[in-house]
């Protein structure tokens, strides 16, 4: 079924607006809560709780669990057993290196926009009792929540992404790697970062991580002027992470730029698609839940 | 190269400013803080140097175009251009003088060979007598020759200082220059003025030659019923001449005489002081022409002429104050009267009633609004009017004619009386003296009793107690008004001594206004006057315009001596230098060029900028 009805207002909300309210537990209810009621009755339904299997009442189990209903039509005790809520790892990791904090032509910088999409993430897995974790990192990890489907622990990621402060230079292949070493079930781990790194470090990274067997995603977040190149007058480009100084026309390089942004952005595509990694590339100055829609269009596909 | 105004050169040093900005901001680009730096790795090195020589092609535009405009404002010129070319100025004496009988000829001879010598120099011609002026300016030199063929003698006197002041002013400071004289080396061109030429301008003395032998008429004097000429001899000998009187160019008298060698002689014509205006000539054909006729006011503006207004025609009204007034004193100068009908004095022009002194008018008989505008402008130039009452004078016609308001209103009045003066200081009763008590032996029969009113100040009055002369001022001049008239009809004053002092006095006090110039030498001439002998009809007024009697005398000095008075300054004037360089700047105008090339640096800054 289509999305009809949708809430315009929280639908489109605009990111400055998000960025602008108080807490990160607030801006991810009200980007998932927007995403949701504009797709009420959503055939996206993503993870649910599935029900498993009665067994006998033993003693020692929650009288919570109890079936008050079979226990009527049965005389006896059965306890509901749910599938187990941590048969799968999220792992959310969000890039925080410099680079990360540019805001060039959008309301927010790439870390803040990155810090909403981790935090709805992290809100809507919670809400399916998805078991989500957290991990910061620039050139090397700098905070890390384990995966989680605990009531409280959504609120632990949210309060890291709050204090969470940029790192230095990125290096996003180390931590990749690191990770694919850590995890031993089958995880998802939804990777966000801008990959302003050395593409094939950052390739290795990720198809480590899948040859693992854990689904990624990947959203590669970019900045309209990352983008577009919109620059006029010649300037003296200065890295934000290396400081490395090129000085250029903007008239004069910036076919050239696109053209190697573009072939970069089409050599992840490439390299990703192909080990069964989902790519997508996020303009930071479009409303966050396109990132949504586009993470749960991806994951319906992957099932 | 020199420059005009070098101070505008502090203004290059605004170049400064593109060099530091140049030098600070070689590299214009500002920082950019960015992420994808690795990816612009592309061609910033050939972006960077294509960039620097724009920036230096800029800088280059920018620091010509402000010297361009300092160079401009400071007017170049080039100082050495002007040294390489000599000027050389031939001045040609074109004084009554060069009219003697092959003297110009030869003086324009000797200027065009003056001219072919010159060769390779910038030759300028100039013609002097009094001043001097330019007949041919820098140029070719058949103009040269052109111009000295149409230069012929004046009227004026030789000075020779005023062809010094002109080539001095004419060749340029610095540079060499060379002055030709050419003309009779006439003695006389250097008196009373100071002939001085800067020490650097070469002098070449051209002698014309002269006349050997010159008549001129020198003086006219009137006298007591006769004119006196005086001729001059200038020769070595003797020379016997006539010498005619000529009266509106009609000979009346003709006197054959010998003229000493070097001397003057007066020659009287009798009953000749009555003539207004004279010529005396003799015949000179050896010597100068412009000298041997001189001219002469015999009725100068001195001697006041009085127009007596009298009634129409056959009236013999005016008879009595004419002859008054035509009475001479002790010194001979008597008034130059002239009596005139009412329509005939209707009909003269505000000009000819300039020429007179006083007016009398004893009559209005004839008198129309035209006689306003005359009288209001010979009272504005100072004139004096004198009114008699007469039975043919009516006072509303005065008042009409006079602009007089309130009007004249007079009525006439019996047994006024004698003349009781009232102030004997007064300049008409003044010089009295012994006929004063004369007047008081006239008995007047009539006379008009004013109504009081006007601004009329009493002068004289009737025993009777009515006033009997007043007077009021009008404009610049001055109206007396005698209440009883001069005719004998109202009293028999013309018959008393005392009628001929008063009559004169009145007419002296009337016409008092300041003496003006009558003679004039060609070279003083007033503006507007032709500068030539003769009688002249000017603005109303005649003038005897006369060479001058110094340009008459024949002794010449030879070149040598010539070159021996003129006293050599030994450095130009501080102003010549500048007034120089203003010349050479302004002849070869760089300025020019330099803006035409300021514009073609900001055009070029432009396209590069845009680039």
């Amino acid at each position: 079924m289509p999305a009809t009805a949708p809430n315009r207002d929280l639908r489109f909300l605009d990111p400055a607006v998000i960025a602008r309210l108080a807490t990160m537990e607030l801006k991810a209810r009200t980007v998932v809560e927007g995403f949701l009621s504009g797709l009420h009755r959503s055939p996206y339904k993503g993870f649910s709780v599935e029900f498993a299997e009665y067994r006998q009442y033993l003693p020692g189990d929650d009288l919570s669990t109890l079936d008050w209903k079979v226990y009527a039509r049965s005389d006896r005790h059965y306890v509901k057993k749910f599938e187990e809520e941590t048969n799968l790892d999220c792992h959310l990791l969000l890039d925080v290196s410099k680079s990360m904090t540019y805001r060039g032509g959008a309301p927010t910088s790439k870390l803040e926009y990155g810090s909403v999409l981790a935090a709805s993430l992290a809100y809507l897995m919670n809400r399916q009792r998805d078991a989500t974790g957290l991990i910061a990192f620039d050139e090397k990890i700098l905070a890390r929540l384990p995966a989680s489907a605990r009531p409280g622990h959504l609120h632990a990621i949210l309060l890291a992404l709050e204090k969470l402060s940029p790192g230095d230079r990125s290096d996003v292949g180390r931590p990749l790697h690191q990770l694919a070493e850590a995890l031993v079930k089958r995880s998802l781990a939804v990777l966000i970062s801008d990959l302003l790194d050395e593409p094939d470090t950052v390739v290795r990274g990720l198809k480590h991580l899948r040859h693992r067997g854990t689904d990624v995603i990947v959203f590669q977040l970019l900045d309209p002027h990352e983008l577009r190149f919109p620059f006029k007058g010649a300037a003296r480009f200065t890295d934000i992470e290396s400081a490395d100084e090129i000085t250029a026309d903007p008239s004069r390089v910036r076919a050239s730029y696109l053209k190697a942004l573009e072939e970069m952005r089409a050599f992840y595509e490439r390299e990703l698609r192909g080990v069964g990694i989902d790519y997508l590339m996020l303009d930071t100055s479009k409303p966050l839940d396109f990132a949504l829609l586009a993470y749960l269009d991806a994951r319906s596909r992957r099932k | 190269m020199s420059f005009l105004s070098p101070l505008y050169l502090v203004g290059a040093a605004l170049i400064a400013l593109p060099i530091v900005l140049h030098l600070l901001r070689r590299d214009v680009a500002p920082p950019l803080p960015f992420t994808a730096v690795r990816l612009l790795r592309v061609s910033p090195i050939e972006r960077s140097r294509r960039r620097r020589l724009r920036d230096i092609l800029l800088l280059l535009a920018r620091v010509a175009a402000l010297l361009l405009l300092a160079g401009s404002f400071a007017r170049p010129y080039l100082a050495g251009a002007r040294s390489s070319t000599r000027t050389t100025v031939i001045a040609i004496d074109r004084s009554l003088s060069m009219s003697a009988p092959g003297v110009m000829e030869r003086a324009r001879a000797l200027a065009r060979q003056a001219v072919d010598e010159a060769g390779a120099d910038r030759v300028l011609v100039i013609a002097f007598d009094q001043r001097a002026d330019v007949v041919a300016p820098t140029g070719a030199a058949a103009d040269a020759r052109l111009a000295i063929d149409e230069i012929t003698p004046s009227f004026a006197a030789t000075r020779y200082a005023s062809a010094f002041d002109k080539a001095s002013d004419l060749l340029p400071d610095q540079s060499p220059g060379r002055l030709v004289i050419v003309g009779d080396l006439q003695r006389s061109g250097f008196d009373g003025s100071t002939a001085a030429l800067p020490q650097e301008i070469d002098l070449a003395v051209r002698d014309a030659g002269g006349a050997s032998s010159n008549l001129a008429v020198t003086e006219i004097r009137p006298e007591t019923r006769r004119l006196l000429a005086t001729i001059r001899n200038f020769g070595a000998a003797p020379r016997e001449t006539d010498v005619r009187l000529e009266v509106a160019g009609r000979t009346e008298v003709t006197r054959r005489v010998t003229v000493p060698p070097a001397a003057s002689l007066d020659v009287p014509f009798d009953n000749m002081a009555s003539r207004a205006a004279v010529d005396v000539a003799v015949s000179d054909p050896d010597g100068f022409s412009g000298d041997n006729v001189r001219y002469a006011l015999t009725d100068p503006r001195g001697r006041p002429r009085v127009l007596i207004v009298v009634g129409g025609p056959g009236s013999t009204s005016g008879f009595y104050l004419a002859r008054a007034l035509e009475a001479e004193d002790e010194s001979g100068t008597g008034f130059a009267v002239r009596t005139a009908h009412g329509p005939e004095f209707a009909a003269m022009t505000p000009a000819d009633v300039a020429q007179y002194s006083v007016i009398a008018i004893l009559s209005t008989h004839g008198l129309d609004r035209r006689v306003r505008d005359s009288l209001r402008t010979f009272l504005g130039a100072g004139g004096g009017l004198l009114i008699a009452a007469a039975p043919d004078v009516d006072p509303s016609v005065l008042s009409t004619v006079l602009d007089w308001q309130p009007a004249l209103v007079a009525r006439d009045r019996g047994d006024a009386g004698v003349l009781a003066v009232s102030d004997l200081r007064h300049p008409i009763f003044r010089p009295f003296d012994a006929v004063a008590a004369n007047l008081g032996q006239v008995s007047f029969q009539h006379a008009w009793q004013l109504q009081p009113g006007g601004s009329w100040r009493v002068i004289a009055s009737y025993t009777q107690g009515m006033p009997a002369l007043v007077e009021r001022a009008a404009a610049q001049g001055r109206i007396v008004l005698f209440t009883s008239d001069l005719d004998r009809r109202w009293n028999d004053f013309p018959l008393h001594p005392a009628f001929v002092p008063f009559a004169q006095e009145t007419v002296r006090y009337l016409g008092a206004r300041a003496p003006e110039t009558a003679g004039y030498l060609v070279a003083d001439v007033p503006a507007g006057v032709p500068a030539r002998p003769g009688i002249i009809q000017a603005e109303g007024r005649t003038l005897a315009v006369n060479v001058d009697v110094r340009e008459s005398d024949i002794d010449r000095v030879t070149p040598a001596e010539f070159a021996a008075l003129i006293a050599r300054a030994p450095a130009r004037p501080s102003s010549q230098p500048a007034r120089a360089a203003e010349e050479a700047e302004s002849r070869q105008g760089y300025w020019r060029y330099g803006l035409m090339l300021l514009l073609v640096a900001l055009v070029a800054e432009c396209f590069v900028g845009s680039r």
